[in-house]
């Protein structure tokens, strides 16, 4: 039973100013993996492609595009207008945004408040991150040191799995936990990535494989952690108007909410849970108007960038009360047909981790499981037509979830 | 990834798929230059074997790291304030796939410990083996100089037992 958080989360929604419904027309995500095949932009390309394709329209159509990437482990620095040259985008406005592995979810919200706000009819949001430009060594330096440089990382070293692998301390500690029950959400992410020809990991894994993978930051092993990936993914986001001239029943965005930890983990006030995603779930869920997830939504997607972070997702949102997500991994309850999918993409840990792209390909995977158009085994069931998408930057530095729905509300 | 495949160009072939990858040769080495005026006195405090805090003299808001602004009552006039040795450890890792500017150091426990003052510091524990490490134990804050380098750091060790 999902508890609302707070006013204090709340945001003031003026009705008396006219906002404009927004749909989403067309979106795709490329393959995932390492990508040694495709520059940036000719990766771009390929979920941009597919994307206008879907969405029956060209360039001229397109009044704004936003572009994610969070980049320094590629060359191009300015990728918005590199992307957007080789698209055939210009001279249409643009900018890159950038909320660690939230950018996706940060251009949507971009795009969203442009259409909502009349600024626009059409706006194509593309998140494109090129890792392996650089190798391995040097992504986990780059990644460790976006945290809070200065007192994080310059005299501790930290590293992403680090910052996890804290949280996990705390939460296996408190909740009495075992790394097992961390290992199970891989294995159900894996088993998922194992059925998406576009997931960079295609093969299952059993728990006992997690466990005898090596620590990269006690308690989190190799196999607990999102891997390093190429992609990119487009979500075309369009108004009510243009929307009914393309697409007969597009998917609407019904709710977008977002927020901020503190940069300094030294900052937060407990470690078993991220306060932004929270703050986020209820600002999106009061503009959905969803009272409680878990009877009101068919699916979600949830950023398990570590398999500990899928565990928080669950109490975060709302699906599991503190210290009862991992009973809900034990059950099996997120799996197809339990209590609510989660990851039926295989999540960041199979599915891949492209970080700019992450969001976006995650907004593409709802959109399609709600119209039906995944099908076969990792085919959610849609009785309810609503979808969740979380997306976490760093560790609950941003915090971003959209609910989208087949209904488009009312006016 | 070895091949040199045409004269004159940087092309080499990736070894996994046979794909053709141009190999740059543009470098850069990046050290960063970074202000500390405003906290100056935190480092005076740390050769002292001090660690220091900030305290907003108008608000009386505590601050670590130490801050020369206090975002909550918008005042620039703050005073240094010497922290509690004693915490408790509230979450930790054994960091063991280091980035490589800290690839001569052996794996590294990374802490988080609640002061007495209700503020949370985070560093490295250290003298102590990973099996022994509990959450909830004690464990004291001082000023060490860095094995590897000498640098002047403040680290958590065990609490001796009183």
């Amino acid at each position: 039973m999902w508890v609302r958080y707070s006013d204090e989360g709340l945001d003031k929604m003026e009705k008396s100013v006219k906002m404009h419904k927004v749909a989403i027309i067309g979106s795709s995500y490329s393959k995932f993996g390492r990508r040694t095949d495709v520059r940036i932009d000719e990766l771009a390309w390929e979920s941009f492609k597919e994307a206008m394709t879907e969405a029956g329209i060209d360039q001229r159509d397109v009044d704004s595009f936003v572009v994610s990437n969070v980049g320094g482990w590629s060359s191009e620095l300015l990728p918005a207008i590199v992307v957007g040259e080789y698209c055939g985008l210009f001279p249409k406005s643009t900018m890159r945004v950038e909320a660690a592995c939230a950018s996706g979810s940060a251009a949507a919200y971009q795009a969203y408040s442009m259409i909502s706000a009349g600024l626009a009819d059409v706006v194509v949001a593309l998140g494109v991150e090129k890792m392996t430009e650089s190798p391995t060594h040097l992504a986990i330096e780059l990644i460790g040191r976006a945290g809070n440089y200065f007192w994080e990382f310059e005299n501790f070293g930290l590293t992403f799995p680090g910052y996890y692998a804290l949280y996990a301390s705390a939460y296996l500690h408190k909740y009495h936990a075992k790394e097992e029950d961390l290992a199970r959400v891989a294995v159900k992410n894996h088993h998922y990535g194992s059925l998406n020809p576009k997931a960079q990991f295609q093969n299952e894994v059993k728990v006992e494989d997690v466990m005898s993978s090596r620590y990269v930051a006690w308690p989190l092993k190799l196999l607990d952690c999102s891997p390093v990936t190429d992609g990119s993914a487009c979500v075309i986001f369009a108004s009510d108007r243009f929307a009914k001239k393309v697409k007969h029943d597009p998917i609407w965005v019904r709710g977008i909410g977002a927020a901020s930890g503190t940069a300094n983990l030294s900052k937060r006030k407990e470690f078993t849970g991220l306060e932004s995603a929270r703050l986020a779930a209820n600002k999106a869920y009061s503009m959905a108007g969803l009272d409680d997830p878990l009877k009101e939504t068919d699916l979600a997607e949830v950023h398990d960038c570590f398999t500990i972070a899928e565990i928080m997702a669950y109490e975060d949102l709302g699906f599991a009360k503190p210290g009862e997500g991992v009973s809900l991994v034990r059950e099996g309850a997120t799996y197809k047909g339990g209590k609510i999918a989660v990851n039926l993409s295989g999540g960041l840990k199979a599915k891949g981790h492209p970080i700019g792209a992450t969001g976006l390909s995650m907004i593409s995977e709802v959109s399609k499981q709600l119209a039906g158009e995944v099908g076969g085994n990792r085919q959610a069931d849609i009785k309810h037509g609503y979808g969740i998408v979380h997306n976490i930057g760093g560790t609950g530095h941003y915090a971003y979830v959209t609910v989208l729905s087949t209904e488009r509300g009312e006016d | 990834m070895n091949e040199r495949i045409i004269d004159g160009l940087p092309l080499v072939v990736d070894e996994k798929t046979g794909n053709y990858l141009f190999s740059s040769r543009r470098e850069m080495i990046q050290r960063y230059i970074i202000p500390v005026s405003k906290i100056y006195k935190f480092y005076e405090g740390l050769a002292q074997g001090k660690v220091y805090a900030t305290k907003c003299k108008r608000c009386g808001n505590l601050y670590f790291p130490p801050k020369a602004d206090c975002s909550s009552c918008m005042s620039s006039s703050m005073s240094y304030v010497r922290l509690s040795k004693k915490a408790r450890l509230e979450a930790y890792t054994i960091v063991s796939v280091k980035p490589p500017s800290f690839a001569r150091v052996d794996d590294y426990i990374v802490a988080i410990g609640r002061l007495d003052e209700g503020l949370n510091v985070l560093s490295w524990l250290v003298g102590i083996k990973p099996k022994d490490i509990r959450i909830g134990m004690e464990l004291n804050l001082n000023v060490e100089k860095r094995k590897e380098d000498g640098g002047l750091v403040y680290f958590f060790s065990r609490a001796p037992k009183s």
